[in-house]
């Protein structure tokens, strides 16, 4: 069976056969472990109903094709019920629903719970795992959980020590768990795996600790290791074949993954998988990126640290690379390359070509070949000054010198900051418009590096990086781009705080996010026109969702509780405190 | 077991680096040269038995207070043993640990508590500064925290457990915020 695109309620036409043959497969399937979970979830994503993934789906749209609420009944929305998490940490993550059921992961100290929504914010049942304290004290931004993963009757998620749990979905037990790696080597996961053919796909925290950066499969059923790759070092490690081919000249060569850095410095030299990661069924191939290069000082790391700040096509069966783009060679401004790649189609002429958006720390916004990592195009969609434009034969940023960092100096005014054009928090794309909605962020900074030592379980940086103002008059936006123009069509701007949600789109023509000061919002999808909002308790860095209730209405939920980096630009006199609680909306 | 110091493992003063010139040609250029900073390359997590237990009584006071020059070395290591990273270059709190200018102290505000954090470490992510630093140099330390301002007298035994003149209340900015 060819799975069709994995957008939800993208190709209508084509969901009762391919439902048909998911039900006859998944009982055939049963004895090939390796294809069950995936199954199971393709199944899932075609019933709009359910929210089975973080991202919706494999492409990592955020869209529900559900429209009962819309453009013109969305004002009369109101808050139906709420759960407290018991957290005051930052809420990362977006709510899974299956089968009548809602699934929410806390923070630290990453408790899950289990909720019944035939009994509206009652608890089904709870799991609190002894998550390892130490942990707290060697999370970068906070001791988030950015997201968690079900399929086969399993919800899968990771604990900020470095372990992958799975429960049984139906009474909480915990079914395994796998320890991948060491706190006190200052590396933790906040990651949310993405379950494909079986596997468990997770990877790990660290880019300010000196951590080297990897990617892992586990068994989904019994939580085996199957592969893990790096992200630095030689091609072998890295898994880098003869079957990788590298579409730009600079990446081009072998075992780049160290000789673009001083002797063994890639040892330490950061790119961790600790972002999004979505898949192509019909290519059969995983996205995700990798950090910024440890340390924050480039001067003590010369050459292009590869394969930091980059993007990675890997097979999900064997963890191969099929291609790889550097976004920031040399990066010396904490641009990670971790944002999410949400899987597109773009029709040019009468073709259809299978492409990637990717709007990057680094201030610029990608439109992708997905197949072979081309750039269709790439133009800022922020204030940025640390380049002039993308070369499209070596594929590297030109680089503005003077807006480069370096030892024992200051370098202000460098557009974006730290903080990037866009951190962690999710874009969607919406079928119906073609358009992106991107929570942006609209902050410049001072930066000054000094020489750092490596000692493990301790920052491995060297650099100080007060924000600034940008230019324009704004921190924030909602914008909606259009990812084959490479233009904006509208954004709605925030004067005072950068956008820190994740968006979701919906076939009502409605745009959901959230403020850092608690404001939940919903806009129209085709003019930014802010047709209903709510001031929430807490700041929102989740990700909003959607699903049909066992009534039969449609709910909208989302977690408030503000933190993560985002809470950093919150903690003004007049924002809300931190403090988390799920919120779900209906007419 | 104590973990000796070992020297810095960053980059080799003997080697040479790798950059790419605007033509695209690889220059090979020294790395800079680093300094030898006293530390290791590792510091353990806190607290476990055996790793680095201090033994100082819980009033003993700073043998360095006063001394303007340990506050200097203080803030060196401060930086050079990335303490900055978490608890930022003010100290003010960073995104991985507290605020150290403020009155809150989770674990006591006395010279002897301070000494104690650093030494032992603490279960929520704290090293055990103990097994690679010498008690001078975490007095050192303390001598720099002392400078900020937050600090609190010696506790005194058998008294109720208050600090004259300091509030002991958590603000909220001293909550564990990102």
């Amino acid at each position: 069976m060819t799975p069709t695109m994995s957008i939800r309620g993208f190709d209508p036409v084509r969901t009762t056969l391919v439902a048909s043959l998911a039900i006859i497969c998944c009982a055939a399937c049963s004895a090939s472990r390796s294809e069950a979970g995936d199954v199971d979830l393709v199944h899932r994503d075609k019933d709009p109903g359910q929210w089975a993934q973080q991202g919706s789906d494999y492409a990592l749209t955020r869209y529900s094709p559900l429209s009962k609420l819309d453009t013109s009944n969305v004002a009369g929305l109101h808050v139906s019920w709420t759960f407290s998490t018991g957290q005051i940490h930052g809420h990362e993550g977006t709510p899974l629903v299956v089968n009548d059921v809602m699934y929410i992961v806390t923070p630290f100290p990453d408790q899950a719970y289990a909720l019944d929504l035939k009994k509206p914010g009652t608890v089904k049942w709870s799991h609190t795992p002894a998550t390892n304290p130490w942990a707290e004290g060697v999370a970068c931004c906070d001791v988030v959980n950015r997201g968690w993963a079900y399929a086969n009757g399993k919800l899968v998620y990771n604990l900020l020590d470095d372990r992958t749990i799975a429960l049984d979905a139906g009474d909480g037990h915990e079914i395994w768990e796998t320890k991948l790696a060491d706190v006190n080597r200052g590396i933790t996961m906040t990651m949310s795996p993405l379950i494909v053919k079986g596997l468990v796909i997770v990877g790990n925290s660290g880019g300010e600790m000196g951590a080297r950066g990897w990617i892992a499969a586990l068994d989904l059923s019994d939580g085996k290791e199957l592969w893990r790759a790096y992200t630095t070092g030689p091609d072998s490690d890295v898994k880098i074949t003869s079957k990788t081919h590298n579409f730009y000249r600079n990446d081009q060569g072998k075992d780049l993954g160290a000789t673009s850095w001083p002797n063994d410095a890639w040892k330490h030299g950061g790119a961790t998988v600790w972002g999004w990661i979505s898949y192509d069924p019909e290519l059969d191939l995983i996205y995700h990126g990798t950090s910024n290069p440890g340390p924050w000082n480039g001067d003590q790391r010369p050459g292009d640290n590869k394969w930091s700040s980059s993007v990675f096509a890997r097979d999900p069966r064997t963890g191969e690379v099929r291609w790889a783009y550097q976004f920031t060679p040399h990066d010396t401004w904490d641009y990670d390359g971790v944002n999410e790649n949400i899987l597109i189609p773009l029709t040019d002429g009468g073709r259809t070509r299978k492409a990637l958006v990717h709007f990057d720390r680094n201030g610029y916004a990608y439109t992708m070949d997905r197949t072979t990592g081309e750039i269709i195009t790439a133009a800022p969609f922020v204030a940025q000054n640390w380049s002039t434009g993308i070369d499209r034969t070596t594929g590297a940023p030109i680089v503005v010198k003077e807006k480069e960092a370096h030892q024992g100096t200051v370098t202000n005014d460098i557009c974006p900051s730290t903080s990037g054009g866009k951190d962690e928090e999710p874009s969607a794309y919406s079928p119906k418009t073609g358009l992106v909605y991107v929570p942006a962020i609209n902050v410049c900074m001072n930066k000054g590096e000094h020489q750092v030592q490596y000692i493990a379980g301790t920052p491995y940086m060297g650099s100080n990086f007060p924000a600034v103002p940008a230019p324009g008059g704004f921190k924030g936006a909602l914008i909606a781009w259009d990812p084959k123009t490479a233009k904006e069509v509208w954004s709605v701007k925030d004067t005072n705080y950068p956008v820190y949600s994740g968006v979701l789109t919906t076939g009502g023509d409605l745009v959901f996010y959230g403020t850092l000061d608690g404001w939940f919002r919903a806009l129209d999808a085709r003019t930014g026109r802010v047709l209903w909002q709510q001031q929430l308790g807490s700041g929102i860095i989740g990700g909003p969702m959607t699903y049909i209730g066992p009534d039969g209405k449609q709910y909208i939920a989302v977690l408030s509780g503000v933190g993560g980096v985002g809470g950093v630009y919150a903690k003004t006199p007049t924002a809300p405190p931190t403090g988390g609680m799920l919120y779900v909306f209906s007419l | 077991m104590r973990i000796s110091a070992v020297a810095l493992v960053v980059v080799s003063c003997s080697a040479q680096g790798v950059r790419y010139n605007e033509g695209g040609e690889i220059d090979h250029v020294p790395p800079p040269p680093i300094p030898f900073l006293s530390g290791a390359a590792a510091v353990p997590e806190g607290p476990y038995p055996g790793i680095a237990v201090s033994s100082i009584e819980g009033t003993t006071s700073n043998p360095y207070a006063g001394d303007s020059a340990s506050v200097g070395r203080g803030r060196q290591l401060f930086v050079a043993m990335n303490c900055t990273g978490c608890h930022g270059y003010e100290a003010k709190a960073g995104l991985m640990a507290p605020n150290l200018v403020d009155n809150y102290w989770r674990y006591g505000g006395s010279d002897a508590d301070v000494f104690s954090s650093i030494y032992n470490g603490r279960a929520r992510g704290m090293p055990a500064w103990g097994a690679v630093l010498s008690h001078n140099q975490i007095w050192d330390v303390v001598s720099y925290v002392r400078s900020l301002g937050g600090m609190t007298g010696p506790r005194v035994p058998g008294a109720l457990n208050e600090n004259p003149g300091k509030a002991q209340t958590p603000t909220p900015q001293n909550k564990r915020q990102p």
